[in-house]
């Protein structure tokens, strides 16, 4: 593939090409490297040769490339080729300050419902259907604008004026839940009839990505996936959830999995081992993560060694150190970063650290998971909070083990 | 004034250096501060290093909408910070960096009304929304400095995760200020390239020495630290020393460019000619000033041609202006008037089409200073009030001094004594204020002139005499000339009295 995407030849464009915020879209793909214990395959290939309408939880550590990953996934010409992929982003549809499941179902309806009918695979039997339903609906709401609507705008009006709704309203949207829970079953069914219309007239099977479910609090994430868990999964295509990852180590997590049995959790790179000895080939395949978006000649060897080290086999912990310590040397007038940048950036990344770690008794389970590597704590919460907060890392390699974040093990020294 | 420590002056040039490089794509910053006067310093700096580079700043307030009051008020509704930010964006038309204050306080405000039960969310809502929509960072290239405290930066960690983990950095500036020891104008002039060195004389040579016993030699830092050295001697005006460290550092960089190691691609090459090129212009620009201070124009024209050479070269806009200001400078004390407009109106021509306006103001100054000197006298009140207008809105007070000093020279001129009077005395008061030294010195001199003609002879003498007396200190040689010249000219007014 031809490659998009410059190698920084100084240290500004280091800046411009380690941006944290950045994920690897289409653009960026030739920066992509594989965990070497990435589910990435595996996903793929569970979706492409499991014929049921499956539901996959896809997790992972903030930053570890869940993003970057789904990204490569559905640009897959593999997946192309199979799939008719509808990727959904819950935080540009929806509040997700305030999100119900019945929100979720609007929008994944009206995300299938455009996609479709831009592709004019949405019949004109089923689109009446649909809007003879929406026009019910709109007599429901009673308002008078709904009135004047109600025949020109149809289905896709009151799609639109539905997340409308639920994205900024206040009282109004309380409401109209409650007017659309018992239409919830038929608005299923209008789904699972735009999904066989799309698959029937394009030969493909769809795939639903539902992005952003990672993003609301964990008690709202929980919720979601809990308690109505088997209303999302009656689309009848497959879908793939992303979590954030202390979801699964919820208590009730076990409760969930009978509704979601398929889970893969993006790994970080190994690059210790769990008897604190350095991983040194992981170490390299994560410099080449560094390699192949700047000149090796711009950073001291044992400045990468360390930034490597530091950021625990977490990809963006990485970004963020190498970007801060180019940012370092560019405030000096240094055209290299030099190992004294790597280390200014980790002691700067440590009191940010710092500033969260005010309770006694985190410190204490950090102690004890350094020394057990296991995550036995009754202290659920707090351990949830950490493993969350990156204080804790998880290496679900081989039976997985947890440690703690390296730039965080100093602080909890005596 | 007081002035940041060290610390804090490399932090926030670091902050300068990553909003720089990232403005195209959006970056998170955030500064720990509750100091108001620190975080004013840190601000006013950043604001000046970002503009030669076309980078504006733009303060944001985020408040809590009482109920009743009018929401004119307040700069942001509370319910969506970033989508704010997001449509002021789309509204300007220059790269802007959002300085943004309040965060704290509207985080606690919310956090109240939840433990009095007012809303169903645990969280406070900024937070949450900051999260939700962090990707619009990114979408919009929204460069954003929050200003917030230890207890924000925590609880954004623990509340707002994935918007915190989206940070370019964190810097602390809790540090104390540096007591009234030194002034913002030693680190900021408005015909200084964008180059400000912070740091200290002592522990920049220590460096060096470390860095030349190393084998092999970091050529890059040795030269860069050589030519951050003759900097701070200029700054400090000890003159002799910054031209011997200024020389080697030109030497320096042309080395590196020379000795290219076998094995580089073409690529490496072309990037290892840019930086030495660039270095060796910033070299070129401080032995130019220097030689320039020292009266030796003839020097001083040489090294800003050098630099001129370089810098349309590497088609360097921003610093090509500078230069072409600086040459013109040279020009108009040589008397070579038609060759000062032409190279002053060349850089008016760049910075008017980027859009520098701090570096333009100094243009319009300098174009002033030509009309006065051919006694245009309107012409020059056009350009300086330009100049002004600029400097006010800018609050440029270094530069405000200046053209409100070439205003009272104009008006001199007019022989309208009182206004000179009272332009050139809202110059001292600012450059007293900013120990502008060798501002004063040229303030003092048209105050002189002012009394000269009101035949104030006693009171022209004094004030010559503290001139000369700052101009033998700063050895501001081109200027004790027209000092002593000015001393003549009273001792001969005095004898035909």
């Amino acid at each position: 593939m031809e490659a998009k995407t410059k190698k920084a030849s100084f240290l500004g464009e280091v800046i411009a090409n380690f941006n944290p915020m950045q994920p690897l879209d289409e653009k960026h793909s030739d920066w992509y490297v594989e965990q070497p214990d990435s589910p990435h395959e595996r996903i793929k290939i569970c979706l492409l040769n499991n014929p049921d309408d499956i539901k996959v939880l896809f997790s992972g550590h903030i930053g570890s490339g869940k993003t970057s990953t789904l990204k490569k996934l559905v640009l897959d010409s593999e997946i192309k080729e199979k799939f008719f992929v509808v990727q959904f982003s819950a935080h540009e549809e929806l509040n997700i300050a305030d999100l119900g499941y019945t929100d979720l179902l609007i929008a994944i309806g009206k995300k299938m419902y455009e996609d479709g009918e831009k592709e004019k695979w949405v019949s004109k039997d089923l689109n009446q259907k649909l809007n003879e339903w929406a026009a019910v609906q709109f007599r429901e709401w009673g308002t008078e604008e709904a009135a004047g609507i109600k025949i020109e705008g149809g289905i896709s009006a009151w799609f639109m004026k539905a997340t409308g709704l639920l994205k900024t309203g206040f009282k109004d949207k309380r409401t109209f839940r409650e007017k659309m829970e018992p239409q919830i079953p038929q608005l299923i069914q209008f789904i699972n009839e735009i999904i066989e219309a799309i698959e029937f007239k394009s030969g493909k099977k769809v795939l639903l990505v539902l992005e952003d479910l990672d993003k609301p609090p964990v008690e709202k994430a929980l919720d979601l996936f809990l308690t109505k868990g088997t209303i999302l999964i009656q689309p009848r295509c497959k879908i793939l959830f992303t979590v954030p990852i202390s979801v699964l180590y919820s208590g009730k997590f076990n409760i969930i999995s009978q509704t979601f049995p398929i889970q893969f959790v993006l790994p970080n790179f190994k690059v210790v081992n769990k008897d604190g000895t350095p991983n040194e080939e992981i170490i390299e395949k994560m410099k080449n993560i560094v390699y192949l978006r700047m000149n090796s000649e711009l950073i001291e060897k044992e400045a990468l060694t360390l930034a490597v080290k530091m950021s625990g086999g977490v990809v963006r912990e990485l970004i963020r150190i190498i970007n801060g310590a180019a940012i370092s040397a560019l405030a000096k007038k240094e055209n290299v970063i030099h190992l004294e940048d790597v280390e200014d950036t980790v002691n700067q990344l440590a009191q940010t650290y710092k500033y969260s770690l005010t309770k006694k008794s985190d410190i204490e389970i950090l102690k004890k998971v350094e020394e057990t590597k296991k995550l036995i704590d009754d202290r659920i919460e707090d351990v949830r909070g950490l493993l969350h907060g990156q204080f804790i890392l998880q290496y679900p390699n081989g039976e997985g083990w947890y440690g703690v974040n390296p730039i965080v093990k100093n602080l909890i020294k005596d | 004034m007081p002035i940041l420590n060290p610390n804090d002056q490399f932090s926030t040039a670091e902050i300068a250096a990553a909003v720089r490089h990232n403005i195209t794509q959006g970056c998170l910053y955030f500064g720990i501060c509750a100091n108001l006067l620190k975080i004013a310093e840190v601000e006013e700096i950043i604001t000046q290093t970002l503009l030669p580079h076309g980078i504006k700043t733009s303060q944001v307030i985020l408040a809590e909408r009482v109920e009743g009051e009018s929401s004119a008020e307040f700069d942001v509704k509370i319910t969506d910070p970033v989508h704010y930010l997001a449509e002021k964006k789309r509204e300007e038309s220059k790269p802007t960096l959002y300085l943004i204050r309040g965060l704290p306080e509207l985080i606690q405000g919310q956090l109240k009304r939840i433990e009095s039960g007012d809303n169903q969310s645990q969280i406070a809502d900024a937070c949450l929304l900051l999260n939700y929509h962090r990707e619009i960072f990114l979408e919009k290239a929204i460069c954003a400095f929050f200003w917030i405290d230890r207890e924000t930066a925590a609880y954004l960690a623990n509340n707002a995760r994935d918007f915190w983990s989206f940070r370019t950095g964190v810097s602390d500036f809790t540090d104390e200020l540096v007591g009234n020891s030194g002034h913002l104008s030693d680190f900021i002039s408005q015909k200084e390239s964008p180059v400000l060195v912070f740091g200290d004389l002592k522990e920049k040579l220590k460096r060096l020495a470390a860095y030349r016993s190393k084998t092999p030699q970091d050529e890059n830092a040795v030269g860069n630290l050589l030519l951050d050295i003759g900097i701070l001697y200029y700054q400090k005006r000890d003159l002799q020393n910054a031209i011997d460290y200024l020389n080697q550092a030109a030497a320096a960089f042309k080395h590196l460019e020379e000795n290219i190691p076998s094995g580089f691609t073409p690529e490496q090459i072309e990037a290892r000619k840019r930086l030495a090129d660039s270095a060796q212009s910033s070299a070129y620009e401080y032995l130019s000033r220097t030689f320039y201070i020292l009266g030796q124009l003839d020097e001083s024209e040489d090294w800003v041609r050098r630099a001129i050479e370089i810098n349309e070269r590497l088609h360097n806009e921003t610093h090509l202006a500078i230069d072409y200001d600086n040459l013109s400078n040279v020009y108009l004390v040589c008397g070579k008037l038609d060759e000062a407009e032409f190279w002053v109106r060349k850089a008016v021509e760049i910075n008017e089409r980027l859009q520098n306006e701090i570096n333009l103001a100094t243009d319009y100054d300098t174009l002033s200073y030509v009309y006065l000197m051919r006694k245009k006298l309107d012409e020059a009140e056009f350009w300086v009030r330009k100049a002004i207008e600029i400097d006010e809105r800018l609050h440029n007070e270094t530069n405000l001094a200046i053209d409100y000093s070439i205003l009272s020279a104009v008006y001199l001129k007019r022989g309208k004594l009182d206004e000179a009077e009272f332009w050139v005395r809202k110059a001292i008061e600012i450059d007293e204020r900013l120990h502008n030294e060798t501002n004063l010195a040229t303030d003092y001199n048209i105050l002189i002139y002012v009394y000269l003609a009101r035949g104030k002879l006693d009171e022209s003498e004094d004030w010559v005499r503290k001139a000369i007396e700052i101009d033998e200190r700063l050895h501001n040689e081109t200027h004790l000339a027209i000092d002593y010249d000015t001393l003549k000219q009273i001792n001969k007014a005095a004898k035909e009295t």
